[in-house]
């Protein structure tokens, strides 16, 4: 259309899900009460030391690893200094020249096509806090100053908003699946810069603009689409792209300048004299990675060519770590995939998910669900009954089994064997088939009892009654 | 390294401090004393000595992720300028 080709690096933000801030011991939890999980090392009092968070390096390393970078043996903290009052120190903890992890990459998938982007670092550093505009005047929470927070920096690699977003779809979900980070974007817990510029093909790259603090997919896709409009739009005109850091207002679906990146970025990087440099062991990285599960990548091949499953199927079932945890976990303990597979994408998302939610919740184990599935392959509930018996087993350890004895669901859908066996039982046993049709009411429990023992109690009692009062009135 | 005007304008916009012309005039000579007084440094032959990212040898300095007592809002706030019941107040900021 208008031959220019946009080329689009990104810097993601994932908050670790640590259980403590990065340098100090307070709580980082999202959605408490204003500035009640602060104390003054992350509010920026004079003459406090801040230490270092060992999971959140140990976390970072794992991430680094699950997308191949290298884990440096020698990394440091700098201090970024700037004034804005989101951070009360007037500098962020940062990692300049010596970050954590360096290189690495992501695979993606765009139109069927495979493309990797590149990764350059990721550096370790804290989140600041939120500010709340008020009118007249700005109100600040520091509860998520100090949380540990991953930048990803990414090189040039990506071409349109497809590859941007579905490059941030495959970070999110291989973060997730290393445990690291809930990558929650309702929660801010993952947020990303998008820098793009435009070029004619085979010409250097043009002058390029940073949108900032994107927070969720959709943002980055109609932001990276508006700025490409507008550079369009200035360039056809004879204009010229300024470089700057600028917003998108999800609200109008339109990005605006913020200030000019010339003076404002001088950051007067230097050491962080109050942290002690990080020094890893080929052992400690071994040992640091040892628990790295199988990643979403890894499991949907394995899923497509080991167990037969679809690529739309395969990829539902990575979507979210709990649900490949609980798919592999029935499959082991002997389910049909197919079967596993269909029960996960409909009931455990169905009952998992909660509207405008990020997560799922998974209420039960693999095993669980295997048993689930076989009472429902033997035909001894269906599977309308086995939503109750679901409901019965989530978020407890009940089997299967024992829910469906607990709710009386448990059938033998056999009328004509059931019959079979009580006529059997009432051939052997004329005396007391003679009673009943003498009136005696109380003899029915007597058969009910011999149908139970002949079945093992597989017997619903209510159509064993009305099988027995019918074959005695014959 | 020649100290001019706008070396001076630079730092102290980054410091967020006005200075008045005479001011300014004034700091071009301390800063350019200081400066020199600190390029003394150079004169010391430091090839024999390691490049370090640190002053102190120690690294690996962990705390474990546990969390802590909570410090009290209440105790932090009171220290702030400006507040109001649950946050600092601070003037609005405008990007």
């Amino acid at each position: 259309m208008s031959g220019y080709i946009p080329t689009i690096g990104l810097e993601v933000h994932c908050e670790l899900k640590t259980e403590t801030k990065l340098f100090c011991s307070c709580r980082n939890t999202f959605g408490s009460e204003p500035n009640t999980n602060t104390c003054p090392v992350c509010a920026g009092h004079p003459g406090v030391l801040p230490v270092i968070n060992r999971k959140a390096v140990e976390y970072t390393v794992k991430a680094g690893s699950a997308i191949g970078c290298r884990i440096s043996r020698y990394s440091k903290w700098d201090r970024k200094n700037y004034f804005y009052p989101d951070l009360p120190k007037a500098w962020q903890t940062s990692q300049y020249d010596l970050p954590l992890c360096i290189g690495g990459e992501v695979k993606i998938k765009v139109n069927g096509e495979e493309k990797t982007i590149r990764l350059n670092r990721i550096h370790l550093e804290e989140d600041a806090g939120k500010l709340v505009h008020g009118a007249g005047t700005t109100a600040v929470d520091y509860n998520r100053c100090g949380v540990p927070l991953m930048e990803c920096v990414t090189e040039p690699d990506m071409h349109s908003a497809d590859e941007a977003v579905a490059f941030l779809e495959e970070l999110a979900s291989i973060f997730r699946f290393a445990g690291v980070s809930d990558c929650r974007m309702q929660e801010g817990s993952i947020r990303a810069d998008v820098n793009l510029s435009l070029s004619k093909p085979g010409e250097p790259l043009g002058t390029r603009t940073e949108t900032k603090n994107l927070n969720s997919f959709r943002s980055v896709r109609r932001a990276i689409e508006a700025e490409i409009r507008r550079q369009t739009e200035v360039l056809e005109s004879g204009g010229k792209i300024v470089q700057e850091t600028r917003r998108f207002d999800d609200a109008t679906g339109e990005g605006y300048g913020m200030r000019s990146k010339e003076d404002a970025q001088d950051y007067r990087y230097f050491p962080e004299p109050d942290l002690m440099p990080v020094v890893l062991s080929d052992d400690d990285i071994a040992r640091i990675c040892a628990d790295l599960p199988e990643l979403a990548g890894k499991r949907r091949q394995r899923y497509t060519s080991e167990l037969g499953l679809s690529e739309y199927d395969a990829e539902q079932l990575t979507s979210d770590p709990a649900l490949a945890d609980l798919f592999d976990g029935a499959v082991s303990a002997g389910a049909n995939a197919k079967k596993a597979a269909n029960y996960v994408m409909s009931e455990i998302m169905r009952k998992g998910k909660t509207a405008g939610e990020d997560g799922i919740v998974v209420g039960i184990s693999g095993l669980q669900l295997a048993q689930l599935l076989e009472l429902v392959d033997k035909g001894e509930i269906n599977l309308v009954t086995s939503r109750d018996v679901l409901n019965k087993i989530w978020l407890t350890d009940m089997s299967a089994g024992a829910a469906v004895d607990a709710l009386g669901l448990r059938q033998n859908n056999d009328a004509g064997e059931i019959e079979k066996l009580v006529r059997d039982i009432v051939a052997a046993n004329p005396g007391p088939a003679a009673d009943y049709r003498n009136g005696n009411e109380k003899v029915l429990s007597f058969f009910v009892g011999q149908l139970m023992k002949a079945t093992k109690g597989k017997t619903n009692p209510k159509i064993a009654g009305d099988l027995i009062r019918k074959v005695l009135s014959e | 390294m020649e100290i001019t005007k706008d070396i001076i304008k630079h730092t102290a916009k980054l410091s967020r401090i006005n200075f008045t012309d005479e001011e300014e005039a004034a700091l071009e000579k301390h800063f350019a004393s200081v400066l020199g007084w600190v390029e003394t440094l150079n004169e010391f032959d430091a090839s024999s000595v390691p490049a370090t990212a640190h002053i102190l040898d120690t690294v690996n300095v962990f705390r474990e992720d546990v969390p802590g007592e909570p410090f009290g809002r209440e105790k932090l706030l009171s220290c702030a300028p400006e507040r109001d019941e649950n946050s600092y107040i601070v003037p609005k900021v405008v990007e």
